[in-house]
C-alpha cells in the first residue's frame, strides 16, 4: 500500500471507531434517561461496579488526595503569602486543585485500577465466549454489560472528584496550621477558598468528570469486546484501551478547560 | 400460532463451515413440533456443530430460514429476538458460563434478567431442579471451583428453569457419570409433557438405546446433511 493509502486506511479505522465510540455513548445515555425500565440485572451491575470503582477506591483516592493537600495547598499558602498575594488564595487553589488536579488525578486513578480491569474483564469474555452465552439466554450485551458499567464510571468519578478535593483541602489546610503558614482558624480558610468557586467551576466540574468517565468506560468495553479468538490479544486490548483512555482525558480536559474559561 | 405448529423449524438452511467456530450444513429441513423429543445423534469430528446456534438466531444461514415459533429470526426486531431467546433453555457444548458470576447467579441470570418473579421463587424453583438432578444444593461459587460433573448438572437445572419453551441440550451427559441419565430423562419428559420442544445434540450411542428414553424422533449427521432416522 502507499503512504497515502495507509494514511487513508488509518484515518477511516480510527474514525470509524470513533463512531462507534459515539453510538455507544449515545445508547448508553439513551438508556440512562430511563433506569425505570433496567431489569433487576442491570441495576444489580450497575451497584457492583459503582462499589469497585468508587468505594473500593476511596482509601487510595484518599492518600493521594492528602499528599496532594500537602504539596500543593501549603505551597500555594507559602507562596502566595510570601508574594503578598494571600487573597488570591482562594482563587489559585480553585483554578489548580478543582478545575485541574482533582479530575485528572481521579481519572487517571480509575483509568488504572478499574478501566484496565473492565477492558481485560471483556475482551476474556469475548474469548471464552461469554458473550455468546449472554446472547443465547436473551441479555442484551449493551444493557447488561455496557450501559450500568459505564454510568457507575461517571457517577463514581465525579464523587471521588469531589470527595479528592475535600480532603486535599482538609489535609492542605491542617499542614499549614502545623507549619505555621496560612490562615489558623478553619472558617477563614474555608471562606477564602469559597470566594473563589464561580458557577463555572460547578459545570466544569461536572464535564471533566462525567464525560471522561463515560469515555473510559466506553473505550475500555469497546477495546475489551475487539478481540476476536486468542488470549494474547488481552493484554494488547488492555495497553491500548488505557492509552487512548488517556487520550481521550486530556482531550476533554483541554476541551472543556477552554470552553468553560476562555 | 396454532397449539401444534411447530415451535423450531428449519427451512432448508445451508451454513458455511467456520474454521474454528463451527462445522457447515447443507440444505436441512426439519421441525420441531410442540412436546417432541428430537435426538440427533452428531458423527465424531462433527461435534461443532451449529444447530443450537441456528435455532437461537445467534447464527444466520447463509440460505434458508430459521424459524421459532412461525417468525424468522432474521425478520425480527432485535428486542423481539431478545424475547424470544429467554423462552429457551440451553446447555452449551463447551464454556457455557460467565466467570465472574456464582454459578447460582449463572442459573438464575436470565429469569432475574427477564421476569418479575420474585427471587425467593426463582431460586426455590432452581433448588428443586437442583435436587431433582441429584445436587444437594446449588452451587454458590465461582463456575471455576465447581466440579465439572456438578456444573454440568447445574447447567442442567438452567437449561430448564422457567419452563422454557425449547430446551437445546448439546452433548449434557459430556463429563457426567451415566447413572445421572435416567435424572436428566425425567426432565426431559416432564418438558414434552407441558408441550416443550426438545432437542438433544449427542455423540453417544448409549442414549439413543437408553430403556427410558421417552418416544423420540432421530436425526444422525451424515457430512453436511441432519438425516432423519427410522425410530429405533
Amino acid at each position: 500500500m502507499t503512504f497515502s493509502g495507509t494514511i487513508g486506511q488509518y484515518t477511516i479505522t480510527r474514525m470509524r471507531e470513533t463512531t462507534q465510540l459515539f453510538a455507544v455513548l449515545g445508547s448508553i445515555l439513551g438508556q440512562a434517561t430511563r433506569p425505570r425500565h433496567w431489569p433487576r440485572t442491570t441495576r444489580a451491575v450497575f451497584v457492583r461496579q459503582v462499589l469497585f470503582t468508587g468505594v473500593e477506591a476511596l482509601r487510595f483516592v484518599s492518600l493521594v488526595a492528602f499528599l496532594t493537600g500537602i504539596s500543593v495547598v501549603v505551597q500555594a499558602q507559602v507562596w502566595l503569602g510570601k508574594a503578598g498575594q494571600s487573597a488570591m488564595l482562594g482563587s489559585v487553589l480553585i483554578a489548580v486543585i478543582l478545575r485541574e488536579v482533582a479530575p485528572l488525578l481521579v481519572n487517571f486513578i480509575v483509568i488504572g485500577r478499574s478501566g484496565t480491569a473492565i477492558a481485560v474483564e471483556m475482551a476474556n469474555m469475548k474469548v471464552f465466549g461469554e458473550i455468546k452465552v449472554l446472547e443465547a439466554q436473551g441479555l442484551d450485551a449493551l444493557l447488561y454489560l455496557a450501559i450500568p458499567r459505564a454510568l457507575a464510571f461517571a457517577l463514581s468519578v465525579f464523587c471521588l472528584t469531589i470527595w479528592f478535593t475535600i480532603v486535599a483541602f482538609v489535609s492542605g489546610y491542617a499542614f499549614g496550621v502545623l507549619f505555621g503558614v496560612g490562615a489558623t482558624d478553619p472558617v477563614i480558610f474555608m471562606n477564602t477558598v469559597l470566594k473563589g468557586l464561580h458557577p463555572a467551576d460547578v459545570y466544569n466540574l461536572l464535564a471533566k468528570t462525567l464525560v471522561p468517565g463515560l469515555f473510559t468506560a466506553g473505550i475500555c468495553i469497546m477495546e475489551g469486546l475487539s478481540v476476536r479468538y486468542s488470549i494474547t490479544e488481552v493484554p494488547q486490548v488492555a495497553t491500548r484501551a488505557v492509552v487512548r483512555s488517556i487520550a481521550a482525558l486530556f482531550i476533554i480536559s483541554a476541551i472543556v478547560s477552554v470552553l468553560t474559561y476562555i | 400460532m396454532n397449539a401444534n405448529d411447530p415451535i423450531l423449524e428449519f427451512m432448508d438452511v445451508t451454513i458455511t463451515a467456520a474454521a474454528r467456530e463451527h462445522a457447515g450444513l447443507s440444505h436441512v429441513s426439519a421441525r420441531f413440533g410442540p412436546g417432541t423429543l428430537t435426538l440427533i445423534q452428531v458423527a465424531p469430528g462433527n461435534e461443532q456443530l451449529p444447530l443450537a446456534d441456528l435455532a437461537t438466531g445467534l447464527l444466520c444461514p447463509a440460505e434458508g430460514h430459521v424459524l421459532f415459533q412461525g417468525e424468522a429470526w432474521t425478520a425480527m426486531l432485535p428486542e423481539q429476538v431478545l424475547q424470544r431467546r429467554a423462552q429457551i433453555g440451553r446447555v452449551f457444548d463447551g464454556h457455557g458460563w460467565i466467570s465472574n458470576l456464582n454459578v447460582n447467579e449463572n442459573v438464575t441470570l436470565a429469569q432475574r434478567h427477564h421476569t418479575r418473579r420474585p427471587d425467593a421463587e426463582i431460586l426455590a424453583e432452581a433448588e428443586a431442579l437442583a435436587r431433582t438432578f441429584g445436587l444437594n444444593e446449588l452451587p454458590k461459587i465461582r463456575p471455576a471451583l465447581v466440579a465439572p460433573r456438578d456444573l454440568r448438572r447445574a447447567e442442567w437445572i438452567r437449561g430448564f428453569l422457567g419452563c422454557p419453551l425449547l430446551v437445546l441440550l448439546e452433548r449434557p451427559m459430556q463429563g457426567v457419570p451415566l447413572e445421572h441419565l435416567r435424572r436428566l430423562l425425567g426432565a426431559v419428559q416432564e418438558a414434552c409433557a407441558r408441550k416443550a420442544t426438545v432437542l438433544w445434540l449427542t455423540d453417544n450411542d448409549r442414549i439413543g438405546r437408553h430403556p427410558e428414553l421417552p418416544p423420540a424422533a432421530r436425526y444422525a449427521t451424515r457430512g453436511l446433511n441432519l438425516v432423519k432416522m427410522e425410530n429405533g
